[in-house]
């Protein structure tokens, strides 16, 4: 099972991977990560990859996660994957975007990772 | 002098008694007799012809008192001789007489064979006629002898190259013997009344000549006065003339010459009387003046062609025709309602009435006691135009002067009236300088008071326009401020719980496990480090980019500060703008010098180039005109020996080319009214080209997109400089 995280800070991948040195060890959850959105696609497009979960920062130079997140249902109508929009800015807005394009959560900084593991778990 | 002859004429017939042939003169009224009657003639000449005894019956008999011209033979002999037998009563031979003379030629008389008198000259030495017309009232004594017919004999020759004419109707009687008493000579002589009338006249045309001229001389502008001073000195001199003449003037060519000259003058008196009055009333001058005129100058030839009438023809109807003009011009006038005008007319008329009764004196009333009603009439009717004229001229002086006087009142009054105002104007003006002062004083301390606001208001606009920049980023720098607090809080909980496990491993003896997990907690514990300072940096520009420049010069990094601000300038604005989203490139120099400058201020300038490329890619962007659009921002720094060059440039609509010119003015804006304080780019502007002597300026094409070019000198020196903005 593996969770495609995009950002455009770096260091969310040692933080994941800390935060999941258990799942990860254990192979309950495998991790992608990509810092933009284009990467992200490039990974989607490339891979016959089982990523069941997208979690996305909206905030990105060059494709926002938004437009990511309208790419990926371009690309896959229904799910699988599941995309979790995750963002420090939790306006109004952008949240209604996020549920027009089909974001299946909302998350919003800093990540609250038991909360997170909880939903993964699901 | 005419009618006087003609009184004495028709007096003397009574006294005349003819018998047998021969005259008797019975006796002599007062007023004399004159021997017109009994005469026999003979051309030529002969001494004998003088004795009374010589027999002149087969002479003609003939009437010397008449004109002269009248007596054709005159003139075709050098000499007459006149002969007149006549008996007179014995009472008379004890009176002394005198015979009064009158004639036209030169004479030697012959009385009973004896010469009583010569007048003139028959021939003088050059064998010539020299014509006698003795004065008025010439007298010669009349011896008559005591017994039988008294014989009277004249030798008589005309001066026949003179230009005779008659004057005034007084004939140029040949020869006119006039017996009178001695003792009646005096009283004869009274009886003429013409002096005192001549004298008369003379005075009134002397007070006329001197009023006119004093008029003329105090008003140029009226020229009849000219004209009436210069009649009535005319006149003056024709009356002096004529009475001359017939007082003082025995000699023919003389008196004929004067005469002659008299009637011109006449004529030119004439002249200037109808000019005169035709300047009074600025009468046109037409058919009839120009005809007036071409008569009066032909009066004098006339005079030539006509011997009996040319007077009268010529001189006297052109003075009768110019009273009619001037009564014609008069009734003109007072149909016209000119002032005056009336009393023109009036003396016209009493011209006329005058002339008439005149005339009728004249025609039908015989001489006598009416002579002096002749004489006034005549006398009066040749006064009353110039008199009337003179009144006119008084009159209209007056006139003048009235409303002279009217005038001066007025201009008197209009000039108190008028400094009554100037008075008040210049009180007004006055008070008008003091307010004026006044609020001179007012506007300069309010301008003053306004440049005092303007100068703090411009130093708050800057300050506004500043923080403004930084409101705008006031969001993206909580998130950049959020972002590295997350993941020193996020590093911090994982690394709690990992030395929860670190125990948890080391109880268990896992060796290989706490170290890995020992690595990673120093990990964090870097990463906690580095995203705490990075927090702590993002503070720290924040307050340096608010705090007023220190035009402090340092070395900085251009590279370094283009970053951060690319940064600032993006994040704020995705977190304030809904929807926001663009791309931004860096294409920095590797080798790039860092170059003295004051850092605030220069990050403010790249602040506001970046927010403004961003703005304007995502004002496109929201248009949604193009689909495929991918706003993107990017930033490049290179150099050469000219200096570093900046270039930021975006893909958005681009500037139109008419206000290319006035981005870089103050307060111009293409935002909303609200959003843009259109100082950003005017301070950029001044901070580059004055506070670094560099250049910014504008590349830009519709469509395409904006690049904005920032330019600065390598001065690796730093110094202390302050820039004028801040």
């Amino acid at each position: 099972m593996s969770i495609l995280v995009v950002d455009d800070e770096t260091d969310i991948r040692a933080l994941f991977e800390q935060k999941f040195r258990k799942e990860i060890r254990e192979n309950v959850f495998t991790f992608e990560f990509a810092h933009s959105g284009e990467a992200a696609l490039e990974l989607l497009k490339n891979k016959d990859s089982n990523i069941i979960l997208i979690l996305s920062d909206i905030n990105m130079p060059g494709m926002s996660g938004l437009e990511l997140l309208r790419r990926v249902r371009g690309i896959y109508p229904e799910a699988p994957p599941k995309v979790f929009m995750l963002t420090a800015y939790g306006d109004k807005d952008n949240r209604e975007r996020a549920d027009v394009l089909g974001a299946d959560d909302f998350l919003i900084k800093p990540i609250d990772f038991s909360n997170l593991k909880e939903k993964l778990h699901e | 002098m005419r009618y006087i002859t003609l009184f004495l004429l028709l007096c003397t017939l009574s006294a005349f008694a003819q018998k047998s042939g021969l005259l008797h003169i019975g006796s002599i009224p007062s007023q004399g007799v004159v021997l017109n009657q009994g005469w026999k003639w003979q051309l030529g000449d002969d001494p004998e012809w003088a004795k009374p005894e010589f027999d002149d019956r087969q002479w003609t008999s003939i009437d010397p008192t008449q004109d002269f011209k009248n007596i054709p033979e005159l003139w075709a002999s050098r000499t007459v001789w006149f002969r007149l037998k006549f008996t007179v009563d014995s009472s008379l031979l004890q009176k002394t007489l005198a015979c009064i003379l009158a004639q036209t030629g030169a004479s030697e008389i012959f009385l009973n064979g004896k010469m009583i008198g010569r007048f003139g000259k028959i021939a003088d030495q050059n064998g010539k006629v020299l014509a006698f017309t003795p004065r008025n009232g010439t007298s010669l004594g009349f011896p008559l002898q005591q017994s039988g017919a008294q014989v009277l004999a004249v030798r008589f020759a005309v001066q026949k190259n003179l230009p005779y004419f008659v004057f005034a109707d007084r004939p140029n009687v040949a020869l006119s013997l006039k017996l009178i008493e001695i003792k009646d000579l005096g009283r004869f002589l009274l009886n003429d009344l013409t002096p005192y009338f001549e004298f008369g006249r003379f005075g009134l045309y002397f007070t006329l000549a001197v009023i006119h001229f004093a008029l003329f001389r105090f008003n140029k502008k009226e020229k009849a006065n000219l004209y009436f001073f210069l009649f009535a000195l005319i006149n003056l001199f024709v009356l002096f003339l004529v009475s001359i003449v017939y007082r003082h003037v025995d000699l023919a060519s003389t008196k004929m010459y004067f005469l002659n000259t008299v009637v011109i003058s006449s004529g030119v008196c004439l002249f200037f009387f109808l000019q005169g009055v035709y300047s009074i009333f600025s009468t046109p001058k037409g058919l009839i003046y120009w005809f007036l005129l071409f008569y009066l100058s032909a009066s004098v030839f006339i005079l030539y062609v006509n011997y009996q009438n040319g007077y009268n023809l010529g001189f006297n109807l052109a003075s009768i025709l110019v009273s009619f003009e001037i009564g014609r011009i008069a009734w003109v006038a007072s149909r016209k309602k000119h002032k005056g005008a009336r009393i023109m007319l009036i003396g016209s008329i009493g011209y006329w009435v005058l002339f008439l009764s005149y005339l009728f004196y004249w025609r039908y009333i015989p001489a006598g006691p009416n002579l002096i009603w002749r004489s006034i009439t005549l006398n009066l009717a040749f006064i009353s135009i110039p008199v009337a004229v003179s009144i006119y001229l008084a009159l209209e002086s007056s006139f003048a002067s009235q409303s002279l006087a009217k005038k001066l009142k007025e201009v008197q009054l209009l000039s108190q009236r008028t400094l009554a105002q100037e008075q008040e104007k210049q009180e007004l003006l006055a008070t008008q300088n003091e307010t004026l002062e006044r609020q001179v004083t007012e506007r300069t301390t309010e301008l003053q008071q306004s440049l005092e606001t303007l100068r703090s208001t411009q130093t708050q606009l800057v300050q506004r326009e500043k923080m403004a920049s930084l409101g705008e980023l006031t969001a993206g720098i909580a998130h950049e401020i959020q972002n590295p607090l997350n993941f020193v809080n996020n590093f911090a909980e994982v690394s709690s719980e990992m030395i929860d496990e670190l125990q948890t491993e080391i109880n268990q003896g896992n060796t290989e496990e706490v170290q890995s997990i020992a690595t990673d907690l120093k990990q964090n514990l870097d990463k906690i480090n580095h995203h705490g300072k990075r927090a702590s940096s993002i503070v720290k520009n924040m307050l340096e980019h608010s705090r007023t420049s220190t035009g402090h010069r340092e070395l900085t990094n251009l590279n370094t500060l283009i970053d951060e601000c690319m940064r600032l300038s993006y994040h704020g604005l995705r977190a304030q703008i809904k929807g926001f989203q663009a791309d931004y490139a860096l294409e920095l120099s590797d080798q790039l010098p860092s170059i003295s400058l004051v850092s605030q201020d220069i990050g403010r300038v790249l602040l506001n180039l970046f927010n403004n490329a961003f703005y304007a890619v995502n004002q496109l962007h929201k248009s949604g005109k193009d689909k495929t659009y991918q706003p993107k921002v990017t930033a490049s720094s290179s150099f050469n020996e000219q200096g570093i060059e900046i270039r930021i440039s975006d893909n958005g609509a681009g500037i139109p080319i008419a206000l290319q010119d006035k981005i870089f003015q103050p307060f111009f804006t293409t935002k909303p009214s609200g959003e843009g304080t259109g100082l950003g780019l005017s301070l950029s502007y001044d901070i580059i080209t004055k506070g670094h002597q560099g250049n910014l300026s504008v590349e830009s094409v519709e469509g395409q997109g904006t690049t904005f070019v920032i330019k600065l000198p390598i001065n690796t020196n730093p110094s202390v400089t302050k820039t004028s903005l801040t």
